[in-house]
């Protein structure tokens, strides 16, 4: 079952500073860019390498580990080594709080 | 149009493949002797020697080469003749090509010394060196390791992880001392020594013994040290072979301009490890790559060049290594730097860091660090380094201060905005 979950306020985050939120007992990444609020799957779909630790900078996340970008629009790879996208799910800002659309229990 | 393509490592085959899946009517062949899967080389001396993985990651098979209509021819290439456009193959098949690719990397450096040759005394660089080596570590009670750059730690961490008794040994007063200062080989030096490797430094092998198989080895400081295993890590040698013959300008690498066209050559390229760039756009100095993304990138820009691109290799040079308990990363390129500035602790998420600065100017990153975050420090040095940033060194230095910001004031300065008080 998916459902809203509430992950932050705003103002919690800083701009292209990516955070890691644990959602529904799995954890999304979560990206304040200037195009807006994106959420996507928490781990590089090369080799397991958080996004947290990685570099975001407008609309793309770097992994910190062997430098594949992503955008977090539609998580699609955007150079080697990656070539999986990475899940995305719905995020909006309502009322300065930030909701993040995903399944209600973890999924591997 | 005809492109041939010598060598099927990650230079040669991305070369292909873009060239396949960007260029319309473009006949792409590789010549090599070795025959798909091209696999993830970096994966070698990492999971695969420590058998967390049974193979290298695939990057191409065959089927991929097939069904981007890229032909392989599986034989080496013994001879090109530049004025005809052709090589020929070991076979005797003549390959004709309007553009010609190198991409044939580079071979592990030997040292020319006693015992070289032994049995037991290997070095790391196919996937059968890795086989090989991985089944000897199993077997083997101690090993020694000759080199202190990033293969030489990679290894002996593994072969740690194997219960090996390993003694490693640097000419060098400092580990890493090619692509780093003291702190960081200090603390390569640390994390090593705690995990019960012991270090040689400034200590070189002088001989290897044995009868058939290796038994020790010699220092010149007249230590005898035993040894089941040799490992040769001393770096690499481009394979340059085909192209002197063929009369193409030659210094440790295939000289080629920042189009990665071969000096003279409006259709000759050359690619990955064994192109020597002669002038880097951003540095100055001419540059031969040994990392896969080097490689990987250099097969893309000359793609593109030969679909008639206007691209340059501007890239800043970047490797990384994966060891157990550590992540080291490096960028830039450090020539002609004698300041280096140090940040942070390699206990922190952050790691050790240390930036070389020419004039204010960065120019190199490299970074030690419990895990994969200290990526982000090297990320944000190499965009310092493309934007040619001077920065302010105290604040460099200052962990109290985000690097983001450091670096951030440092683009208004080259703007022309108000200095930064020294």
């Amino acid at each position: 079952v998916e459902t809203w979950h509430l992950v932050g306020r705003e103002a919690d985050f800083e701009l292209e500073l990516v955070e890691e939120v644990a959602v529904g007992g799995g954890t999304v990444a979560v990206h304040p860019t200037p195009a807006g609020f994106f959420a996507t799957s928490a781990i590089c779909t090369h080799e397991e390498a958080r996004l947290y630790d990685g570099l975001l900078e407008g609309v793309e996340i770097q992994c910190p580990r062997h430098l594949a970008r992503f955008d977090v629009r539609d998580g699609r790879p955007l150079c080697a080594p990656a070539e999986i996208p990475l899940r995305t799910y719905p995020c909006k800002v309502i009322d300065g709080e930030v909701w993040v659309w995903a399944p209600d229990q973890p999924s591997s | 149009m005809r492109v041939v393509v010598i060598g099927s490592g990650i230079a040669g085959s991305t070369c292909a493949a873009s060239l396949a899946r960007k260029g319309s009517g473009v006949r792409v062949t590789i010549a090599c002797g070795s025959t798909p899967p091209v696999y993830d080389r970096t994966e070698l001396s990492k999971k695969f020697l420590a058998g967390t993985t049974d193979e290298p990651r695939p990057i191409y098979t065959a089927d991929d080469f097939a069904g981007m209509q890229v032909s392989l021819a599986n034989a080496p290439v013994a001879e090109i003749d530049l004025d005809r456009h052709r090589c020929v193959l070991t076979t005797g098949r003549p390959l004709e090509w309007d553009y010609l690719v190198l991409a044939t990397g580079s071979v592990p450096h030997r040292p020319s010394m006693p015992g070289a040759y032994l049995s037991g005394v290997v070095t790391l660089r196919s996937r059968n060196d890795a086989r090989a080596l991985r089944g000897a570590l199993r077997h083997a009670r101690s090993i020694v390791i000759i080199g202190g750059g990033l293969i030489g730690l990679e290894v002996a961490a593994v072969a740690r992880s194997y219960g090996c008794q390993v003694s490693l040994f640097e000419l060098q007063d400092v580990l890493l001392s090619r692509i780093a200062p003291e702190p960081i080989g200090a603390a390569a030096q640390q994390l090593h020594e705690d995990n019960g490797v012991s270090l040689y430094l400034h200590t070189s092998v002088s001989r290897i013994l044995g009868d058939e198989r290796v038994r020790a080895v010699t220092t010149d400081s007249h230590h005898l040290v035993p040894a089941d295993l040799v490992l040769i890590a001393t770096g690499t040698v481009p394979t340059v072979d085909l192209a002197t013959s063929a009369g193409l300008e030659v210094n440790d690498g295939i000289v080629v301009d920042t189009q990665l066209r071969a000096i003279g050559h409006e259709d000759v390229f050359a690619v990955g490890d064994t192109a020597r760039v002669n002038h880097h756009p951003l540095f100055g100095v001419s540059y031969r790559g040994e990392s896969w993304l080097n490689a990987l990138r250099q097969g893309e820009v000359a793609a593109n060049v030969i679909l008639g691109s206007s691209e340059e290799f501007v890239d800043v040079p970047w490797c990384w290594s994966d060891q157990p308990g550590a992540v080291i990363q490096a960028a830039g390129l450090p020539d002609g730097c004698s300041d280096w500035v140090t940040r942070g602790d390699p206990t922190s998420p952050d790691g050790l860091a240390a930036f070389a600065l020419d004039q204010r100017c960065v120019r190199a990153a490299v970074a030690i660090g419990p895990g994969p975050r200290i990526g982000r420090t090297i990320a944000l040095a190499v965009r310092a380094i493309e934007r040619a940033a001077t920065v302010d060194p105290d604040a460099l230095a200052n962990t109290g201060i985000p690097l983001r910001t450091v670096l951030a004031r440092s683009a208004q300065v080259r703007s022309g905005d108000e200095a930064i008080a020294p």
